[in-house]
């Protein structure tokens, strides 16, 4: 016998769903004793300013008089957008309510639409909607969003993420890992769920909840499903179920591309934050309808949906979907969503807020020495008074703090004193240096922007960026404090003590996390057609262009540091990425700061280099990646390994991860070129056997060679306390060692060392190639193709060494055979 | 589309050697059909972390949405076209290589299981635009 899902979720996820039922008895403890005394609760008629009047049925007056629900009073809906847009400060709790509302609407539309197909196809009938069915929609509209936790969405990224190598997560969130494949595998026809999706399906199947659905004095008509089977419908319907226990056609009708949750909250949000996005709801409504799926009305490229539904007893399946006539009301939802997105959701304010949240809890964390419980996580208190606990102005036993830097974060958001922009990043902003053609400035912008995205994606790695750039900014800050000759000298002696006081907490990187969005709605087309709608323009793929299209990520801070971080950020940047984001990323950023006289300082003590003050200042390009196609790899050494070229060039770019500059990128591949017909030269003449006195001969062939193929050579440079050997078109140095004892395994490029550091610095050069005469063991000496090896000058900085082994006095193999039978002579 | 760039990555450097110019097909479910049926060929980075299932409008890979969305972030691919019905790979073949061996694949690897996968798209797009109702 199949287990139900609650076993399985209990026997899936033992902490979390423990955690659930101790809330669960907690928050309905009160409603199971007015039920035991046999206290009645009235239906209520509730004014709702996107539905009218709502009607409520008794048995959902009472869960909503529970701390179960009543805890979503003061969940603010848009999180802290009521920061920005001072009106949109509607709550989880009035939604819940609008979106009983809506289901009801729709449901009533839907019913309507049954009832016209079915006078005119009488052999063919779609089932009513019930009452007992809609008993249960409604429910479920409103308990769908009991799963979010304070500040609504935007803190689900911290309900995934550890919060230091001190603090382990703890178990309850990462079984919400493990609940998302969970329930995935138990509802196979659907995405993974949301985190909040998660914990509402765990509420809404806990044992508390199915003592409450139960219990005789409720009075809600269950028709013939026992408690435990409502419990499966509330958890389809919440997750828009297509199939699993407890899914029906009808499941969708709160979760799914049309679904009653978002024309309220489309609606909602519009209304509460002032902003006009111009959406048909009853056209909409009037358009969606019940369709019954079979071989006959299906379109026959749709082989899948032909096999399940013939799968069926029934020969169909039933789901909802929309008809033809109404993709132009879906298109202006979708697109009305969009313009929410981009003028609310994603305001750079509302972002600054809510990464301001997410920051607070984090820090709130580390401070108290242990991750938070999912019931602290879920105490019941409003936006405002959590916010008030964390700033210490409040204290509660059901939620412990110690106090910290998270608590300026609060007060911030308290006082509303958000974090400003200190620097804008995005592809479309990379700028690439002169002379090249569009084309390869595409390349080259998409392969940095590409390690770019993926690299921030993650909010682990944000947070280490933006640990990197408050220590970089102070580090800035504590060397033009203390040079006399710095310009506005006393404002970073201030800045850089305000820096020292707040921490990275207040540092944040961020760039918004944006869910892809697909067509997953079946339409019916006059001729009676069923298939998956095709539009000559695609709302969704719109909408998901025009959002990548705005999509700028941004480095926040408090407003008087922003001097002094844009600064760090533009170079941490430029150090871990090697890009520099061009003239139009500086109207993203009210600064006015001109740093060029901070910047001449800082290369007098040695933290940038002249050449990255050209990029900061004049040139705004970013560093190039190595290219295989332009190293000059021979074809012979390419017939022997055709995959040599990219796994030297991958070897390069990750040790040079910044990247080279233009020109020194041109004398690489210069350099590089003759150094392949160097080797080429050397195996290819029998230098390889013969004996080589020592360094200075080496040094002597490599500079012959090297002029041979028109490579502008320096010898003997003295600089850094040290002869520079050679200096190879003006920036690649060329260091020479002479082995004259045979070393076996002479093959890993180790980090080349301090002393080529120090030429490297003096030079401002990236690139030291390091030519090693070996003599190899008998047996032992290597294809020239693996002559070359790739590693650091030092670990850890943007400047590679290329060592070159170069084999002399070694024996060929016919020689080697007779000397090693000789001895026995 | 969070922490979907790997896998986008890697999708379109076989794309590009299996099929060098041709356009990535991005709707009606034909790239989810053709990862599926080549999914034992995929390499690991993609077979282990792409699910499938039949949804309400047919077989559907969940994750593939969020990867053609870090695709088109990443600038990998185009903006789509107005039908939106398939994209352009933007990577070139030494970008594609890269990623190919950065992955633990040979070129010559990566260019067989692209062509694979393009062959199964091509057909299961014939399939499609030869439905009675196409219109693209």
């Amino acid at each position: 016998m199949e287990r139900s899902l609650a076993i399985q979720l209990k026997d899936g996820l033992p902490s979390l769903t423990h955690g659930v039922h101790e809330l669960m008895m907690q928050w309905l403890q009160p409603l199971k004793v007015r039920l035991d005394q046999g206290v009645e609760t009235r239906p209520k008629q509730v004014n709702d300013p996107v539905w009218g009047t709502v009607d409520l049925f008794s048995w959902e007056v009472a869960f909503l008089d529970t701390p179960f629900l009543q805890r979503l009073r003061g969940v603010k809906q848009l999180g802290l957008a009521q920061l920005v847009f001072p009106s949109a400060n509607h709550d989880r709790l009035e939604h819940v309510v609008g979106v009983v509302g809506a289901v009801e609407t729709m449901l009533d539309a839907l019913g309507r639409r049954i009832s016209k197909w079915n006078i005119s196809h009488e052999d063919d009938l779609l089932p009513e909607i019930t009452q007992n069915q809609k008993y249960i929609y409604r429910l479920a509209a409103l308990l769908h969003d009991t799963g979010h936790g304070p500040f609504s969405h935007a803190i689900e990224p911290v309900l995934e993420t550890q919060t230091g190598a001190a603090n382990p997560l703890a178990p309850w969130k990462k079984e919400l890992r493990d609940a998302q494949l969970l329930l995935r595998r138990i509802y196979p026809q659907n995405d993974t769920p949301s985190i909040s999706e998660i914990l509402a399906v765990l509420f809404v199947v806990s044992q508390p909840m199915r003592t409450i659905l139960a219990h005789d004095r409720l009075l809600m008509p269950r028709g013939s499903l026992d408690a435990e089977q409502f419990q499966e419908h509330l958890a389809a319907a919440i997750l828009g179920a297509v199939s699993g226990p407890g899914a029906s056609h009808l499941s969708q009708v709160l979760s799914s591309q049309i679904d009653a949750d978002k024309l309220d909250y489309l609606s909602r949000d519009a209304h509460h934050s002032g902003l006009e996005i111009g959406f048909d709801t009853d056209r909409l409504l009037s358009k969606i309808e019940i369709l019954k799926v079979t071989e006959q009305n299906l379109d026959p490229s749709l082989g899948d949906l032909i096999e399940r539904a013939n799968a069926q007893a029934t020969k169909s399946i039933m789901q909802i979907g929309i008809a033809a006539s109404g993709f132009g009301s879906f298109e202006q939802m979708l697109i009305g969503r969009t313009f929410l997105y981009d003028r609310l959701y994603h305001h750079h304010k509302v972002r600054a807020a809510e990464a301001m949240a997410q920051r607070l809890v984090l820090a709130a964390e580390e401070e108290r020495g242990k991750p938070f419980s999912l019931k602290e996580m879920f105490v019941p208190f409003g936006d405002e008074s959590i916010l008030q606990l964390f700033a210490g102005n409040l204290t509660s036993s059901q939620i412990k703090l110690k106090p910290g830097r998270s608590r300026r974060l609060a007060s911030g958001l308290l006082n509303r004193d958000l974090l400003h922009r200190a620097f804008a990043f995005r592809g479309r902003f990379i700028d690439c240096p002169p002379g090249l053609s569009d084309e390869q400035k595409e390349d080259i912008r998409r392969e940095k922007w590409a390690v770019v995205a993926r690299d921030l994606s993650a909010l682990a790695t944000r947070i280490e960026v933006a640990g990197e750039i408050h220590a970089l900014s102070l580090e800035i800050g504590t060397t033009l404090a203390t040079d006399a000759g710095t310009p506005e000298r006393s404002k970073v002696v201030s800045i850089r003590a305000e820096l020292q006081a707040i921490g990275a907490e207040e540092l944040i990187v961020d760039i918004p996390a944006k869910k892809a969005d697909a067509i997953r709605i079946l339409a019916r087309f006059p001729t009676g057609t069923i298939r998956v709608p095709e539009f000559s323009f695609n709302p969704v793929k719109w909408t998901d262009a025009y959002d990548l299209q705005k999509r700028t990520g941004y480095v926040f801070c408090p407003r008087s540091l922003v001097p002094l971080v844009s600064l760090a950020a533009k170079l941490i940047f430029l150090r871990r990425y090697g890009v520099v984001m061009g003239t139009d990323a500086d109207g993203y950023i009210k600064m006015t700061q001109d740093h060029t006289g901070w910047l001449e300082i800082l290369r007098r003590h040695e933290l940038l280099d002249h050449t990255a003050i050209e990029l900061l200042t004049r040139k705004r390009h970013q560093l190039l990646t190595i290219r295989s196609e332009k190293l000059g790899i021979p074809n012979d050494w390419l017939s022997q390994d055709p995959d040599l070229d990219v796994k030297l060039t991958e070897d390069i770019n990750r040790v040079l991860q910044a990247g080279l500059t233009h020109e020194d990128a041109e004398a690489f591949y210069k350099v590089m070129g003759a150094m392949f017909n160097l080797v080429d030269h050397w195996y290819g003449t029998g230098l390889v056997t013969e004996e080589l006195e020592n360094e200075a001969a080496l040094q002597k062939h490599i500079r012959r060679f090297l002029e041979m193929n028109r490579v502008n050579v320096t010898e003997g440079a003295e600089m850094s306390g040290g002869e520079l050997d050679l200096l190879a078109e003006g920036r690649v140095i060329i260091e020479n060692k002479f082995e004259s004892n045979a070393a076996a395994n002479a093959t890993a490029a180790k980090a080349a060392g301090m002393q080529a550091r120090r030429y490297a610095m003096a030079l401002s050069s990236q690139l030291t190639i390091v030519i090693v005469a070996v003599r190899y063991r008998a047996g032992e000496m290597l294809e020239k193709t693996k002559a070359i090896s790739v590693g650091p000058v030092v670990d850890g900085e943007n400047r590679v060494a290329l060592r070159i082994n170069l084999p002399h006095g070694s024996l060929v193999p016919s020689r080697e055979k007779a000397q090693k039978k000789a001895p026995k002579v | 589309m969070a922490n979907r760039y790997v896998e986008a990555e890697l999708l379109m450097a076989i794309w590009k050697l299996g099929s060098d110019d041709e356009r990535l097909p991005t709707s009606h479910g034909i790239l989810d059909r053709a990862l599926f049926d080549c999914r034992d060929d995929l390499p690991a980075t993609l077979r282990d972390n792409l699910h499938f299932g039949q949804t309400n409008v047919g077989l559907r890979c969940y994750e593939l949405p969020d990867i053609l969305l870090a695709a088109q972030d990443a600038l990998l691919t185009s903006e789509p076209n107005p039908t939106y019905l398939s994209t352009n790979v933007m990577i070139d073949e030494e970008m594609a290589r890269r990623i190919a061996v950065r992955n633990g694949l040979s070129t010559k690897i990566a260019r067989e299981i692209g062509g694979k996968l393009n062959h199964r798209a091509a057909m299961l797009r014939d399939a499609t635009e030869n439905a009675p109702h196409f219109a693209a």
